[in-house]
């Protein structure tokens, strides 16, 4: 049993999300920064996708009831254990009775605590992830006590994972040009690539917010709701683009401007507000066509 | 049909209309192409995931190439999808019937934009019978097509904060459910009294895309 002495900004519980119910209009939500949280539970050799701590801006404070294998990945925040220093990005045991404590990291936004056997939360339409938009589950409070469960895939085989620095200047976003790039202007659409963008601060698991050249429309009108993805890069009328997060509506009614890679997604969600930002941008393999030989 | 790159790991396919869009997306959902993992509906797009080792944008395109839509219609479901609870049109049924508390916060402003008395915007709202188009937006939030021409209205400019649990709105030609508290620019005429989500049960949402509906005064 894990009880949460301290949640600090928000503390929620997240496995890799619930793919498959977007019929329903529900998301698939999940860890912000899946790459991290796989890291996490690979570290303690748990199933990739076994649920675990998404801790935001540090701050949180968790009491062990037994003894377990831990790792701490994302945002590297110090760590201690009944006070003395512990470390991210490798395993490490937390001893029976032990409290475990995440201060707020350097950068980044979102750190991820695994525990060997994966957080034994209930499952709503077959994931564990919070989504406290869509009235999925709610975020943990003090004084909440969870499981760990059985989630192991094999014992532990790395003792410390290395992982690329936090770039010191912009974060580059690689992201694929449309479907809805022609929507805008082609000056637009040069300046989405060439100019710096800034995480604006009222981003969040849903999207975030980007601050810069507004971009200009050429098309007038409405979109008809259609159905959009994590990465997507949605351009309400202001002309100021949103990428969606793991809580993303299912469906949106404003153009896309591009979609980001999977990788860029993670590293999105771990930009805080005021982190500059840019966009390197490819061709699609398949530009908006229509189809020759299908009916009608 | 329209095809375009969505990222690098899905491709929108954009039809004529809603009729082929949810034909299309049954057909796919009922038997996915090689290497597609969701297939995830729009108003008259679908939405193609795939996995990227295994499949490309280009070989979908050929799939959906080869499929001839006009007969989609008629085709039943071989087998269900790996997502076992892909929602499935309910063909040859009478309209469910829900019932209205037609008291919103923007009756009066539709009644004046439309040129109609309140009265005569929950007469005309009544008379029709309506389909779920969509599930889409948030988790069971419903849009449904087929309402009176006269009640097409937009959004509002600036969405409220909080709009009620059940909320019955109105936005372009659309008539939209709330399932729950939260916030939202559609024109809000009136609260369904029925309860239509329920998270924790599968399916969560209780009208499946193809449902008729018809809304009842309370």
């Amino acid at each position: 049993m894990i009880t949460v002495v301290a949640t600090g900004a928000s503390l929620t519980v997240q496995d890799l999300g619930r793919a498959g119910h977007a019929a329903w209009g529900v998301g698939s939500g999940g860890a912000s920064d899946r790459a991290s949280l796989r890291l996490a539970n690979r570290l303690v050799g748990n199933h990739e996708g076994a649920a675990a701590f998404e801790v935001l801006l540090g701050g949180a404070v968790f009491s062990f009831e037994r003894a377990a294998l831990v790792a701490v990945t994302g945002a590297a925040t110090p760590v201690t254990i009944n006070g003395r220093p512990g470390r991210c990005d490798g395993p490490q045991w937390v001893p029976a009775g032990a409290v475990l404590a995440l201060s707020a990291p350097g950068r980044q936004m979102r750190s991820y605590l695994a525990v060997r056997g994966g957080l034994d939360t209930p499952k709503i339409l077959g994931s564990r992830s919070v989504d406290e938009r869509s009235g999925l589950g709610r975020a943990l409070r003090r004084g909440d006590v969870l499981l760990v469960g059985e989630e192991t895939v094999g014992l532990p085989t790395v003792g410390l994972a290395p992982r690329p620095a936090w770039p010191a200047g912009p974060v580059a976003l690689h992201a694929i040009i449309g479907p809805h790039d022609d929507w805008f202007t082609d000056n637009s659409l040069r300046r989405l690539g060439d100019e710096h963008w800034v995480v604006a601060a009222d981003s969040d698991r849903v999207g975030v917010r980007l601050s810069g050249p507004a971009l200009q429309r050429q098309v007038a009108g409405e979109l008809l709701s259609e159905p959009t993805l994590r990465g997507a890069v949605e351009v309400p009328p202001d002309g100021l683009p949103i990428v969606f997060g793991a809580d993303h509506p299912t469906t949106c009614g404003y153009p896309v401007v591009a979609v980001l890679e999977s990788a860029s997604s993670d590293l999105v969600a771990q930009c805080r507000p005021g982190q500059g930002i840019t966009f390197v941008l490819t061709r699609p393999q398949i530009r908006l066509t229509t189809i020759s030989g299908a009916s009608p | 049909m329209k095809v375009a790159s969505y990222g690098s790991e899905a491709l929108l396919v954009e039809l004529g209309n809603a009729e082929q869009a949810a034909a299309l997306s049954a057909h796919l959902a009922a038997q996915l192409p090689p290497g597609a993992t969701e297939v995830m509906p729009g108003l008259h797009t679908v939405l193609l995931r795939f996995e990227p080792s295994l499949t490309d944008a280009a070989r979908l395109v050929h799939f959906l190439g080869e499929l001839r839509l006009t007969e989609l219609r008629h085709e039943e479901p071989q087998r269900p999808g790996p997502s076992h609870d892909q929602p499935r049109a309910a063909a040859d049924v009478e309209a469910i019937r829900l019932q209205v508390d037609y008291t919103g916060a923007d009756l009066a402003w539709v009644a004046a934009r439309t040129g109609l008395t309140p009265d005569e915007v929950i007469t005309a709202h009544q008379a029709a019978e309506y389909r779920v188009a969509l599930i889409g937006m948030a988790p069971g939030f419903y849009f449904l097509a087929g309402g009176d021409a006269r009640l097409g209205v937009p959004r509002r400019p600036t969405p409220r904060t909080d709009v009620p649990k059940g909320a019955l709105g109105l936005a372009g030609d659309y008539t939209g459910i709330y399932p729950r508290r939260g916030p939202g620019g559609w024109q809000l005429i009136g609260r369904v009294l029925d309860d239509l989500w329920h998270p924790t049960e599968v399916p969560a949402a209780l009208l499946a895309p193809g449902t008729l509906v018809r809304f009842e005064a309370v």
